[in-house]
């Protein structure tokens, strides 16, 4: 048993001393280079979120019909051969001090990258002037949400799972609503006259038409076209459309117990507190339209620690507060009121970078020193000799 | 656009009935006038500066026949019908001359009233062109454009001052007031009376001039030119050198002023003293035009003296010629196997042109309040003193002129690149809220400019290497040296860029919540980290020889100039700051050049070698 | 394995200090009320009128009260519906001093305009803080305060500086004139 344990111990020992060797590193960088510069250029053409899912965010992407190691693949491997450099060939001597330093804070780096993608979640907040809000929408995901009368949320699908065709039922109901059309990215247009038998208003008059995904994925207008089936009071089956932002998305009396809203929506979720926007401000550089500055004048209302307090938030300047960062993202003057868009964001991982980046900077000088100094040194021997 | 564009018709006929030429070519002084502020693209400036911009624009240019800008800007905006003389106009295109009727002429400069017949017989093209994405049009299609954009702009500026300018008119004597001159704004005070006695003479004598007494055709017309020079003025507010009394820090045009309301009794001595500086300049009376601008330079608040001094001096222009100079010393010195007289020469040339590179970076700062670098073109501005610096610094360890060699021949080169960035007139540019100072920005920026210092400067002596070794000029002992020093300098390079770029990503962090994004301008980073990760340790682990080490820091070049400028010409991403064609083109041959360069090199050295 | 626990600690440290620094920090106290940014006032200059009734008035007579001077005339159509609001704000808010300064040629088409008011506003202008003049030659309007535009209106604080300038017609009973009123009055 322990001359097991010993061999596989060895055989670990082994293993690692393999996958720290620095032919490795040698052939991973260049892929990474290559897959930089082609997820780069990718941009131009689907846009920066895509690119980012695409070469970034996956294991493997297509170049055309080719497969490639994309970014989570030869980062891991990245990972794997530094760490196991790290642990099993460092040189642990002063020479190399800086060397090991400077390779710790890479690891510390890619650690926090990790755990920024595992844990992080942005989305924004829209608070009109005066107004109190604490719900935050996702940039990215949009449900299809089947309300009741109280708000209750009683199907939520996914826009990445819903597909044309698809049946979606009502649980404790005989309705079931099927999904004739859906696009990711809708247009809208006026549906023909001969079109428009067995549609509700408003879909009656519009449709919404399959558009090809705005390289802004914020800008994709997502909605679904769908048939409802079951309810008894045979008006109410029909044809019906609902997008994201419509402000009236159908709502059907199904019975006297059964109120439904069928609504396309952004993700949303709530924050421990809320945001009561006390004034929204922008400053332009004299004479132009070009902004010098954004501020909201805002109140943190904290039911849970009984915190209220007044708080500013600019561009360039966030608030942080119980692990959440505001930021000012965007805003609206276009309304009777204006509007501020905070962007929210959690992230546990956010000072790896910080402590990283000293780390790497450190090592570094702290190598280049000595290279220096030893070679003063060996100069002086040479001349004294 | 549109509506400026279908008003322009009425601008061109209305411009010279009114106001009074007045043929002198006398003349006065600028020094003064050149410092009075104007607002423009959010920043109060020198008139030097909007003058210098302005006739760049037009005619590609910063003097016109010889003349300080500021002497035409002061012609143009206080003498109209003598300015619209002025040959100002640089047309190109051939396309665009001929389609426009003008005559070919040994130099493609033509004067505005020269060129509104053919704007005319243009303008019902151009409002199609107008309607089309600018992608989609012809390059004889922009070039036409642009003149007509021109001639717009130009008019505006003709009659920026038009309100106070004296004006040809037959006063009747219920409306003299006995002064001097008649300008616009006098008229105006009497315009409802002058309205109304036009209403009363339609009444009495219907719609038809001609049945009219001679004194009512003379108020008729005088209704007609108040409503003809109003309506050739509107919206222009081109010209904001008129502190607003409601707004501080805001400046108005003079039209903008009036038309606006938002003058009060603050403006009236500004306008006042606007009057007397365009009456003294026309009748080229020098001591009131001396005490009128001393009395308008009093009223304002802001120091412009150093831009004048900056505009004056040309720093950087003036630094590529002293790098030039450098460069040939520094060569003459090595041809003469490093005659001290020489390089000291070098030297001193470098050190003048770092001197004056150094204090143009100086006057930015004062000038715009800010960090030095926030746009592309700083960035190059700002690599381009630095780089020459390092070198300067390696040459002092080093002795062997190569140092002096990199530092003129980088400044000459990041100079060059900076002038053909450098667009027309002024590149001192306000940046929007998220680029506007901040700790992590400015040290992200700084650090990272720093960092391609430092590559350049590596790559550069990587090519003396390689130079060295293919022509056979030297010995083992000193490419070990010298390759020593290769690394030294690469590591430093990878200190300033990797720390650079990930200050980059705090600072996005700080600004909107997410460190890392795969933005273009981030991915450049990287990749130059990335580059010098794989060659260094490339070197550590023995995959690569010594040449393919130094080949790969000389590519460096090739790597910092796609991360650099060639970011940008892919115009996505947050933080890019401009788009150029034409660099595209350019660097595509940079890159072919380079990759030339080094494999010829590299096969020259390998030849040399087996032959040894 | 020691570097393997060095390695884990400083993870662990950085995770800690990345709560701690998130937890710990309470936002600065910044009221949004108290950043009202101070314009920079200016003494509007004095000026003396001979109201329609007669009677000299001077503006600077008129400190230590808010006053509003209106810049009309009879044929400016925006001018003419704004002019029974004013004359009932004045009448509403005593503190007011309303100056209506017409740039009409005539006294008669002046005349003519009052004639046509309804009852209720010719009541209100018999209010003694209601001024009208006509700006003979615009003396006032044109050389003194440079307006070419009508309607213009100025709100005089009580320190007899601009405190606010209302190019063309403007909602008199809105909230945004009521606040403005009540700053006015507070200081």
């Amino acid at each position: 048993m322990q001359s097991y344990l010993a061999s596989f111990l060895k055989n670990g020992l082994k293993l690692g001393q393999r996958l720290a060797r620095p032919d490795i590193l040698f052939w991973v960088l260049p892929l990474m280079m290559a897959l930089l510069v082609l997820g780069t250029i990718a941009q131009k053409n689907i846009g920066l979120y895509a690119a980012q899912e695409n070469y970034f965010g996956s294991f493997f992407t297509m170049v055309g019909p080719v497969p490639i190691p994309a970014g989570l693949a030869i980062m891991g491997v990245f990972l794997v051969n530094l760490l196991c450099k790290f642990l099993f060939r460092s040189d642990w001597s002063w020479a190399k001090s800086g060397t090991i330093i400077s390779h710790f804070g890479v690891l510390l780096l890619v650690f926090g990258g990790t755990m920024t993608a595992l844990t992080s979640q942005e989305g924004f907040l829209m608070v009109g002037q005066g107004d109190q809000n604490n719900i935050v929408e996702d940039y990215h995901s949009r449900n299809l949400v089947v309300y009741d009368a109280n708000k209750n949320a009683l199907v939520t699908v996914p826009h990445e799972h819903i597909h044309d065709g698809m049946t979606v039922s009502i649980p404790a109901s005989a309705i079931s609503l099927t999904i004739d059309k859906y696009c990711f990215n809708c247009s809208i247009s006026m549906r023909p006259q001969n079109e428009q038998e067995g549609w509700h208003s408003p879909g009656s008059r519009m449709m919404l038409n399959k558009a090809p995904a705005d390289p802004q994925d914020e800008k994709n207008l997502t909605g679904i076209e769908f048939t409802l089936k079951g309810a008894k009071d045979s008006d109410i089956n029909g044809k019906y459309l609902t997008f994201v932002g419509f402000p009236k998305p159908p709502t059907l009396d199904i019975d006297d117990n059964h109120t439904l809203t069928i609504a396309m929506e952004r993700a949303k979720r709530p924050l421990p507190f809320s945001v009561k926007l006390e004034r929204f401000e922008r400053d332009l550089h004299p004479g132009t339209d070009m902004a010098s500055a954004f501020t909201s004048w805002i109140e943190i209302i904290d039911p849970e620690t009984g915190n209220n307090f007044p708080a500013k938030i600019e561009m360039n300047e966030p608030l942080r507060y119980r692990g959440f960062t505001l930021y000012q993202s965007s805003f609206d003057l276009n309304g009777e009121k204006p509007y501020t868009i905070l962007a929210i964001v959690d992230n546990k991982g956010r000072l790896f970078p910080y402590i990283a980046s000293i780390l790497i900077a450190l090592g570094l000088i702290l190598h280049l020193g000595i290279r220096i100094t030893s070679q003063r040194l060996a100069k002086k021997k040479e001349t004294a000799a | 656009m549109r509506p400026f564009f279908l008003s322009f018709l009425i601008l061109l006929i209305g411009l010279s009935c009114t106001i009074q030429a007045h043929a002198d070519d006398k003349t006065l002084p600028v020094d003064k006038f050149k410092l009075l502020p104007i607002l423009q693209d959010g920043r109060l400036k020198p008139l030097d500066t909007f003058a210098r911009s302005e006739l760049v624009r037009f005619s590609g240019k910063h003097t016109f026949e010889g003349q300080d800008a500021s002497v035409w800007l002061a012609r143009t905006i206080f003498d109209p019908a003598t300015a619209s003389e002025d040959k100002i106009f640089k047309i190109d295109n051939a396309d665009v001359r001929h389609l426009m009727g003008l005559e070919e002429r040994k130099k493609p400069l033509y004067a505005f009233t020269e060129l509104t017949a053919g704007l005319q017989k243009t303008f019902p093209t151009v409002e199609q062109l107008i309607e089309q994405p600018k992608q989609n049009l012809s390059t004889e299609q922009t070039a036409l454009l642009t003149v007509h954009e021109n001639a717009l702009q130009y008019t505006q500026l003709l009659r920026s001052m038009s309100l106070l300018l004296p004006l040809n008119v037959d006063l009747p004597s219920e409306f003299d007031d006995h002064k001097e001159t008649t300008t616009y704004l006098d008229l105006k005070k009497h315009a409802i009376e002058i309205e109304d006695s036009i209403r009363t003479i339609i009444d009495k004598r219907g719609n038809d001039p001609e049945k009219y007494s001679a004194a009512e055709q003379r108020i008729a017309i005088l209704g007609l030119q108040i409503r003809t020079i109003e309506s050739a003025a509107q919206g222009n507010n081109l010209l904001r050198v008129i502190p607003s009394p409601l707004e501080a820090g805001d400046y108005l045009a003079p039209w903008d002023l009036v038309g606006s309301g938002q003058a009060t009794w603050d403006s009236v001595p500004q306008i006042a003293l606007w009057e007397k500086l365009a009456n003294s300049w026309r009748d080229g009376k020098s001591e009131d035009w001396d005490n009128t601008l001393s009395g308008l330079l009093a009223l304002s608040k802001t120091d412009t003296r150093p831009e004048i001094f900056y505009n004056k001096i040309a720093p950087f222009q003036s630094a590529l010629i002293f790098y030039a100079l450098s460069f040939l010393f520094a060569l003459a010195s090595m041809t003469f196997n490093g005659r001290k007289s020489l390089t000291l020469l070098s030297a001193l040339t470098a050190l003048i042109a770092l001197t004056l590179q150094t204090s143009g970076l100086t006057a930015r700062i004062i000038i715009l309040e800010r960090p030095p670098v926030g746009t592309l073109y700083e960035s190059i501005l700002f690599v381009g003193t630095i780089a020459p610096l390092f070198a300067l610094l390696m040459e002092l360890r080093l002795k062997n002129i190569l140092g002096l060699l990199s530092a003129s021949f980088m400044g000459m080169m990041v100079g060059l690149l900076a002038m053909s960035m450098a667009d027309e007139g002024d590149n001192m540019k306000v940046l929007t809220a998220v680029l506007n100072t901040q700790f992590w920005l400015t040290t992200h920026v700084l650090c990272i400019s720093i960092g391609y210092g430092w590559c350049l400067v590596t790559s550069v002596i990587a090519h003396l290497i390689l130079l060295a070794q293919a022509t056979n000029r030297i010995t083992q002992d000193a490419v070990k040296k010298l390759l020593h020093s290769q690394s030294t300098l690469a590591l430093t390079a990878l200190l300033f860029t990797a720390t650079g770029t990930i200050l980059g990503g705090i600072w996005a962090d700080q600004s909107w919540g997410r460190f890392w994004g795969w933005d273009p301008k981030e991915n450049g980073a990287l990749l130059i980290v990335l580059w010098l990760v794989w060659i260094i340790h490339g070197k550590i682990a023995g995959q690569f020889t010594n040449l393919q080490v130094t080949m790969g820091y000389a590519f460096l070049s090739v790597i910092v100039g796609t991360a650099w400028i060639g970011v940008n010409l892919l115009g996505v991403g947050l933080h890019s700051y401009g788009f150029t064609e034409g660099l595209f083109v350019g660097l595509g041959i940079f890159t072919l050049v380079e990759m030339g360069l080094i494999g010829a090199l590299a096969f020259a050295i390998t030849k040399h070698r087996s032959a040894a | 394995m020691k570097n393997a626990s060095i390695l884990i600690v400083f993870i662990l440290l950085g995770a800690g200090l990345t709560l701690w620094y998130d937890q710990d920090t309470t936002p600065d106290n910044i009221s949004a009320k108290e950043i009202v940014t101070e314009k920079n006032m200016q003494a509007v200059p004095d000026f003396t009128i001979s109201t329609l009734d007669g009677k000299s008035l001077t503006l600077g007579s008129l400190k230590g009260r808010i006053v509003v001077l209106n810049f009309w005339a009879t044929w400016c159509a925006p001018c003419v519906v704004e002019f029974p609001k004013l004359v009932a704000l004045a009448h509403a808010n005593p503190d007011i001093s309303m100056i209506l300064l017409s740039s009409d040629t005539n006294t008669e088409a002046i005349d003519r305009f009052l004639d046509k008011q309804t009852d209720e506003t010719k009541t209100y202008l018999k209010d003694p803080d209601i001024a009208i003049a006509r700006d003979d030659k615009r003396k006032i309007t044109a050389d003194l305060f440079m307006t070419y535009k009508l309607p213009e209106t100025l709100i005089i604080n009580k320190k007899g500086e601009l405190a606010h300038k209302i190019v063309g017609d403007t909602d008199w009973q809105g909230d945004e004139i009521r606040t403005l009123l009540e700053s006015l009055r507070e200081k």
